[in-house]
């Protein structure tokens, strides 16, 4: 118990000289200031950080393709990474370098068209019952090429039919006996 | 007197820098604190709003998505495919949800096949984790075997086409057989002879299982002439 009056005592003759006080006050200002800026350094970092973390998680969830595309030329639009249509008619929209050929491999068949002056292409391909494999790849005027691949599976059935584990149908071709469930379809655009 | 005034002068001088230290200290403590709940910069927040955004509109509607690719593994309740891009997908089978449609061969889960093809309907918010609804074995893997090659006529000599291919000067040889489809620049078919020593081509090239480079289609880069 005998310490505390002599702790106060102490502290009571530093603060009475001026020296001592202005040493105070100064360390503490420096301390602050480098607070202040180590704070601004580390929220800079961090900020960079987190940004890069979230665009990296963003990019994951997405078809692995997307990011293979994000350092080529050619682009698929449509159609979406994992389709699921209910149509057999399927429009491929992209862009490419300009004047471009573009040939479309789905299944045994192969479509061909032109990307225009500006890259644009479009070409309406059909595809096989099931899945469907639809490889893009854009081959420059001077030889370049890039090969975009989507997965489509095309199916008439409806996902909300009663489950029956075994059609031993011959191909794998899904039933197509009843509507398809329009609001949970993404459809292949136009 | 000089000893009191010395001692005086160490004492200044060790409680300025402790309290250097001491701020120093807590500008580290306080800096570390304050990173982890820093307000996000506009771009962070946006991205984050963005994300919000997503995550909201997945979870008010059921996303259907179909899924091609090569079974890696089977287990009762799930199976894994590798997709085309070599992207991994866990397909969750419920028995009271999943419709198996099989073949001859493949009737039902338990008879697929390590690297057998297989397409799946079902509901996703992840793209990974997959709820079927359908699963569909494929005929055969979900693999590519054509190329395509667009150079200028080497040498065309009855049932082989030599092409030395733009950009890479690689000459490739291909045989032409009975199925080889060749057609104009507008599609429209035209006669093999048609095909002119250093005619610019785009050639389709099927690789068949022994190695050999068949030309599925040939499409010469020019108008057909009357």
């Amino acid at each position: 118990m005998r310490e505390m009056p002599v702790v106060y005592n102490v502290i009571s003759r530093l603060c009475m000289r001026k020296e001592i006080l202005l040493a105070i006050i100064v360390g503490i200002a420096v301390g602050l200031g480098l607070t202040f800026g180590l704070y601004l350094v580390r929220q800079r970092l961090d900020d960079s950080s987190t940004v890069r973390t979230i665009e990296e998680s963003r990019q994951g969830s997405n078809d692995s393709t997307l990011s293979q595309e994000s350092n080529q030329s050619l682009v698929v639009q449509q159609p979406e990474a994992d389709l699921f249509v209910s149509e057999a008619e399927l429009r491929v929209v992209g862009r490419a370098i300009p004047n471009s050929y573009i040939v479309i491999l789905v299944g045994t068949d192969e479509f061909i068209t032109t990307a225009d002056s500006d890259g644009d292409f479009s070409q309406t391909i059909q595809l096989t019952a099931g899945g469907n494999r639809v490889t893009v790849v854009a081959t420059s005027p001077d030889g370049m090429q890039e090969t975009v691949v989507r997965s489509v599976v095309f199916s008439e059935a409806n996902l909300d039919a009663p489950v029956s584990t075994a059609s031993a149908s011959p191909s794998a071709t899904p039933r197509a006996n009843a509507t398809p469930r329009p609001t949970a379809t993404p459809t292949p655009g136009n | 007197m000089n000893t009191r005034s010395f001692s005086l002068s160490s004492l200044t001088a060790l409680v300025a820098t402790l309290c250097l230290l001491v701020g120093s200290g807590m500008a580290g403590a306080v800096s570390g604190v304050q990173a982890q709940t820093a307000t996000p910069s506009a771009e962070l927040r946006e991205i984050i709003r963005q994300r919000l955004e997503q995550t909201l509109a997945g979870d008010t509607r059921e996303r259907f998505v179909g899924v091609i690719g090569s079974v890696t593994r089977v287990s009762t309740s799930t199976f894994t495919l590798v997709d085309p891009s070599g992207r991994e997908r866990t397909i969750v089978i419920d028995p009271s949800a999943t419709s198996f449609v099989g073949t001859n061969q493949v009737r039902s889960f338990s008879d697929m096949a390590i690297e057998s093809g297989v397409a799946v309907i079902g509901s996703s918010t992840d793209g990974v984790l997959i709820n079927a609804r359908r699963v569909i074995p494929a005929a055969a893997p979900f693999t590519e075997t054509r190329r395509v090659a667009l150079g200028s006529v080497d040498v065309f000599d009855r049932n082989l086409l030599t092409l030395r291919e733009r950009g890479s000067d690689q000459v490739t040889t291909v045989t032409v057989n009975t199925t080889t489809k060749f057609e104009d620049i507008l599609g429209n078919p035209v006669p093999r002879t048609s095909v002119q020593e250093d005619e610019s081509l785009l050639v389709v090239i099927q690789e068949e299982a022994d190695g050999d480079l068949i030309a599925k289609r040939v499409r010469l880069l020019v108008a057909a002439t009357e």
